[in-house]
């Protein structure tokens, strides 16, 4: 099996594809791109393969992963089960990082303190990035994650600016694709593609 | 009996370590640091090829978010013009009459109702 090329500025993006999360999912689109990464996500590759390949073979061409665990919750559907595919993606990501020869770093990151190392406590010892469930906090999450000193360290104001551009832009972006939610393929794509156009643009502006 | 005890012992403490696979990463903690971004700013054209995008598509959505902007531009610009004109206008003319004065029957019943 050939091995994915590595992508040095991609992160692979672990999140819910869920309603409620539409606001921090486009966050974190956002907040990546103000920082010069993209956002990769399960959604963008054509199915075909198994899931499970897929989710591998994306994590495996990506630098950084950010696995959000905020939603992994019983959802009321029965037989009422909780959403274990973020924490599996995790476990994933950390043999990953262990095992590989490239570098591959992973954050945990959650809304509330002490909740996901109550649920995995093999956890204990790592430092989680908690974002309290707000646009504002993954944006700080992300600064902490992420440091950049070539071109200057993106503040979250700033990030908060392309983010507001990119949900300004949404509409249209939808109107474009024809797509029902946020989370489609093309949607996902346009979208970090609308979020590279923003940063370039406010970069001009600022400059 | 307790000198092959005491060696035993001796002998676990000097025990070689477990051979970590080829590879294996062991300057990874788990303990979260900031991770340094590297790699330069990404242009337009490196962020379409990231997400393996033709170039027509990437020129559309260019054309949405340019698009944005200019309506934003637009929207502005009638309020800035606005700002801009208060400074110079002619200040709004005032009546140069005096106000009418109450009188003080009309003051009294004001009092009474209040």
């Amino acid at each position: 099996v050939p091995k994915p090329r590595v992508e040095p500025d991609s992160v692979f993006l672990n999140v819910l594809y869920d309603l409620a999360f539409e606001r921090l999912y486009l966050a974190y689109i956002a907040g990546l791109s103000t920082l010069g990464l993209a956002a990769r996500a399960t959604l963008e590759i054509p199915g075909g393969e198994r899931r499970l390949d897929r989710v591998f073979t994306l994590l495996q061409s990506c630098t950084y992963s950010i696995h959000d665990l905020s939603r992994v919750q019983l959802n009321r559907t029965r037989p009422a089960t909780p959403r274990f595919n973020m924490p599996m993606e995790l476990g994933l990501a950390i043999a990953w990082s262990r095992l590989s020869h490239r570098k591959h770093s992973w954050f945990v990151f959650e809304t509330e303190q002490g909740r996901a190392l109550k649920s995995i406590s093999d956890l204990n010892g790592t430092d989680l990035n908690i974002h309290g469930g707000t646009v504002a906090g993954v944006m700080r999450e992300l600064c902490n994650a992420f440091v950049r000193r070539r071109g200057g360290q993106p503040n979250v104001p700033q990030m908060m600016r392309v983010y507001r551009k990119l949900r300004a832009a949404v509409p249209a972006i939808q109107r474009r694709t024809g797509a029902d939610s946020l989370f489609e393929s093309r949607m996902f794509i346009d979208l970090g593609l609308a979020a590279g156009k923003i940063v370039t643009s406010e970069r001009r502006t600022e400059s | 009996m307790l000198r092959t005890i005491w060696r035993r012992l001796w002998s676990s403490e000097k025990a070689i370590p477990p051979q970590l696979p080829r590879g294996y990463n062991t300057e990874q903690t788990d303990m979260r640091k900031p991770v340094e971004i590297t790699t330069p700013y990404p242009s337009l054209e490196r962020v379409a090829s990231i997400y393996g995008v033709s170039k027509k598509r990437q020129a559309a959505i260019s054309e949405i978010v340019d698009a944005m902007y200019s309506k934003r531009r637009s929207t502005l610009s009638p309020d800035r013009n606005k700002h801009a004109s208060a400074k110079t206008a002619t200040p709004v003319s005032v009546d140069p009459r005096p106000l009418p004065k109450i009188k003080k029957r009309q003051r009294a019943k004001a009092k009474s109702r209040a």
